[in-house]
């Protein structure tokens, strides 16, 4: 009996559910935003994207192409038929959604265009790279309040036979230089002395400098790693260290590259490295164009083998678009790195190398989940 | 692995048994299973903690009376989430820098273990709070607990230079699965976060003047974890992290001194501070990490009506020192409490890209942006 009424209610809650399923079907209403992530699932399962699907998300905008491709823009959100099911599609479709809702909406439809490894640049101050080998000055002030202690050197990373420079200043709470003795000390891994020095303020502008050559024969213990220079002064007890890499990261750039369209639609400069020892590698890239306005970074890393050996530095398809220029194009900088504890970075490296003569419509026209 | 006191099965979710079997079979048919998920926060703890049962009193710990009876998870847990506690020796005595597979190996390990639903290990004082594998997960690190999860995150994206890799002690490279790690995960918030190291690891390292308040209470001296801890970039986990993380990051940061006498641990260390660790490191600045942020977070010290330090930095979204890091809130509170909970409302200053949701301290502010 039990089992009978059970099987009537689970009859009638279908027949009332279906029924109301091909109104909303029929009605093309209500529905769900879908994240652009979803967008492989969808594609996978293949579930079918309505062409003329409300678009219920205040920046977005869905476009439809020529040949029926669904473009997404920016924050892009669209109903289906799908029942949310993911925080993200939860949150997407609260009325009352908070700031931090909002932001990682934004944050995801973002992380949705281009694949994990490419970002965009959005201005040159932003640029990624160029901030990593930003000069590290450190200010530090006295427990009192009126002196305030800065060094840096003129590099974060240096190769055998660099010459390293170093710079110290001390100032009172107004910010005027004051005259003073420095001396700095070389350690290595903090523990092992290298060499002693006095900074010198030749030109009488407050800056104190001391250079010096990373020459094997000339400084003993000279190991690849981290280095800390500490600087005292002869006016009070303050006392703070800058550091920098000695790199030998075994492995250096040719200056030779090439580069093709690949078959998903992205541009692959690939860069040619001559590799004296096995290593895990790191590289970074920017690639701008020609006018000098950002477009975006990769990444690659993995194994070496010793010998000639070309890395590809893949600029999405969709980024390269997304910026408006076509080409030529500049690989601007190239960041690379034997991968060890410490990562051993080279220099900063500027190929000067353009590519040849694109437009962007040569360049893949669906975000990076589309197209997965 | 962690060796645990305790043991316990994971919750069995029983949200679901008040309907009906024709409505679970309804979802089953229509081919459409609506989530009923729950909020699963992932708790990772900072600097010092040696053993698994410390790793569960972290959160309602104190180093001041002030914050007696005060539990992070009072102000967290709201109607239905869950919890799940990351164990990892943090302590002077192992000396582990944050990139070692028993410490950032061990937390991704751990993250993907409570992700898979099979609960923490601990008994928890709160009742059925053991997350599922069909939870919405978060996870909140606080102090070192942020640089660790900033170097997973960092290291979760395919051509990081140290992508799904830990160190062991020899420096050879230990796989660790970072991408699984982070998938599935929503968000990171960093709480008081050593992003950048801290001014008072610097001070233990350079055997500096008055290193003996930051120095001797936060630190045993400059051994390998305390060292990778330090502001420089060459120790930064930030060098040690590509161009995007595999999860985003929010950053809470904390301005306050701590009570009574060890307040003058903040003399020591540059610019605003949360007694421990340095504003802009909290925040993960671009720049030093012990700039002066008066300008951006907060006024701090004038001398004469004079703003002196570091001049005028920007630390909004643009301009941090790690990708896919966004400014959360920036707090009245000290390192103590960042974890306890120990304020209950905390004053909240407005910072550029900042949130506005939620109230309270940290915790409660996590539970309602959320």
């Amino acid at each position: 009996m039990k089992i009978k009424n059970t099987v009537l209610i689970c009859t009638f809650a279908f027949a009332t559910l279906f029924s109301f399923y091909q109104i909303y079907e029929k009605n093309g209403l209500p529905s769900f935003d879908l994240d652009p992530t979803d967008l492989a699932a969808s594609s996978k399962s293949n579930k079918t994207l309505q062409p003329n699907a409300i678009d219920i998300g205040s920046k977005s905008t869905l476009l439809e192409s020529a040949n029926n491709e669904i473009e997404i823009d920016d924050e892009s959100s669209f109903v289906s038929s799908t029942t949310p099911t993911t925080y993200l599609d939860r949150i997407k479709a609260k009325e009352d959604r908070t700031s931090f809702h909002d932001k990682l909406i934004t944050d995801r439809a973002n992380q949705a265009r281009y694949p994990a490894h490419n970002q965009k640049i959005k201005s040159i101050d932003l640029d990624p790279v160029e901030r990593r080998y930003e000069i590290e000055e450190r200010t530090t002030q006295n427990e009192d309040g009126d002196a305030l202690l800065t060094i840096w050197s003129d590099q974060k990373y240096y190769l055998d036979n660099d010459e390293v420079k170093v710079y110290a200043k001390l100032s009172d709470a107004r910010g005027v230089n004051q005259a003073t003795r420095f001396m700095g000390q070389l350690i290595y891994n903090e523990t092992t002395p290298i060499t002693e020095f006095e900074l010198n303020d030749l030109d009488h502008d407050g800056v104190y400098e001391h250079s010096m050559i990373l020459d094997q024969t000339k400084l003993d213990n000279l190991e690849a790693g981290i280095y800390k220079v500490f600087i005292v002064n002869s006016l009070n007890t303050m006392v703070d260290a800058l550091s920098f890499t000695l790199s030998r990261p075994e492995m250096q750039l040719t200056g030779e590259y090439r580069e093709v369209i690949s078959s998903t639609g992205n541009l692959d400069i690939q860069a040619q490295l001559q590799v004296s020892a096995a290593n895990r590698f790191y590289m970074q890239a920017t690639l701008y164009s020609s006018t000098n306005d950002p477009i975006g970074v990769t990444q690659v890393s993995g194994e070496l083998a010793p010998g000639l050996q070309w890395v590809t530095l893949e600029f999405d398809g969709m980024m390269i678009r997304d910026a408006g220029e076509p080409g030529p194009y500049l690989l601007k900088s190239i960041s690379l790195a034997k991968v060890a504890m410490p990562i051993q970075r080279v220099p900063l490296i500027y190929p000067a190398y353009f590519t040849q003569s694109y437009s962007i419509d040569q360049f893949r026209n669906t975000t990076y989940a589309a197209r997965e | 692995m962690k060796s645990l006191i305790k043991h316990t099965s994971p919750k069995v979710k029983g949200k679901a048994s008040k309907l009906s079997k024709c409505g679970v079979a309804l979802c089953l048919i229509m081919g459409a299973s609506q989530a009923l998920a729950d909020k699963c926060y992932i708790m990772v703890h900072g600097h010092g903690v040696s053993s698994s049962s410390e790793s569960q009193s972290y959160w309602s710990n104190n180093n001041f009376s002030e914050y007696n009876g005060s539990s992070f998870f009072d102000d967290l847990l709201g109607s239905g989430d869950n919890y799940g506690i990351v164990h990892y020796n943090s302590s002077d005595g192992a000396g582990l820098p944050y990139w070692r597979n028993e410490a950032a190996g061990e937390i991704a390990r751990q993250i993907i273990s409570i992700k898979s639903g099979s609960g923490d290990g601990y008994n928890h004082e709160h009742a059925s709070t053991q997350c599922s594998s069909n939870d919405d997960f978060f996870v909140v690190a606080h102090s070192q607990g942020g640089t660790e999860m900033m170097y997973i995150a960092g290291n979760a994206v395919s051509g990081s230079p140290n992508y799904n890799t830990a160190y062991s002690s020899s420096g050879s490279g230990v796989t660790v699965d970072f991408a699984s790690a982070m998938s599935g995960v929503e968000a990171i918030f960093s709480l008081g976060g050593s992003i950048t190291g801290t001014e008072g690891a610097d001070r233990v390292c350079n055997g500096s003047w008055v290193e003996y308040l930051v120095g001797e209470l936060a630190f045993g001296g400059c051994n390998d974890s305390t060292k990778w801890l330090q502001t420089n970039d060459s120790y930064a986990v930030r060098s040690y992290i590509g161009s995007n993380l595999g999860a985003p990051y929010w950053v809470m940061g904390g301005w306050n001194e701590f009570p009574g006498v060890a307040s003058a641990s903040s003399l020591l260390l540059n610019g605003d501070d949360d007694g421990y660790i340095n504003l802009a490191s909290q925040m993960s600045c671009s720049g030093s990490g012990t700039r002066n942020l008066w300008n951006d977070l907060k006024k701090y010290k004038t001398f004469f009506g004079i703003a002196y330090g570091s001049p005028t930095y920007k630390c909004d979204d643009d301009h941090k020192g790690t990708p896919r890091t966004y400014n959360a809130f920036s707090l009245d509170e000290d390192h103590d409490s960042e974890r306890n909970g120990g304020k209950s409302s905390p004053s909240n200053k407005g910072i550029p890209d900042g949130l506005n949701c939620g109230s309270g301290n940290m915790a409660s502010r996590i539970s309602d942006c959320t």
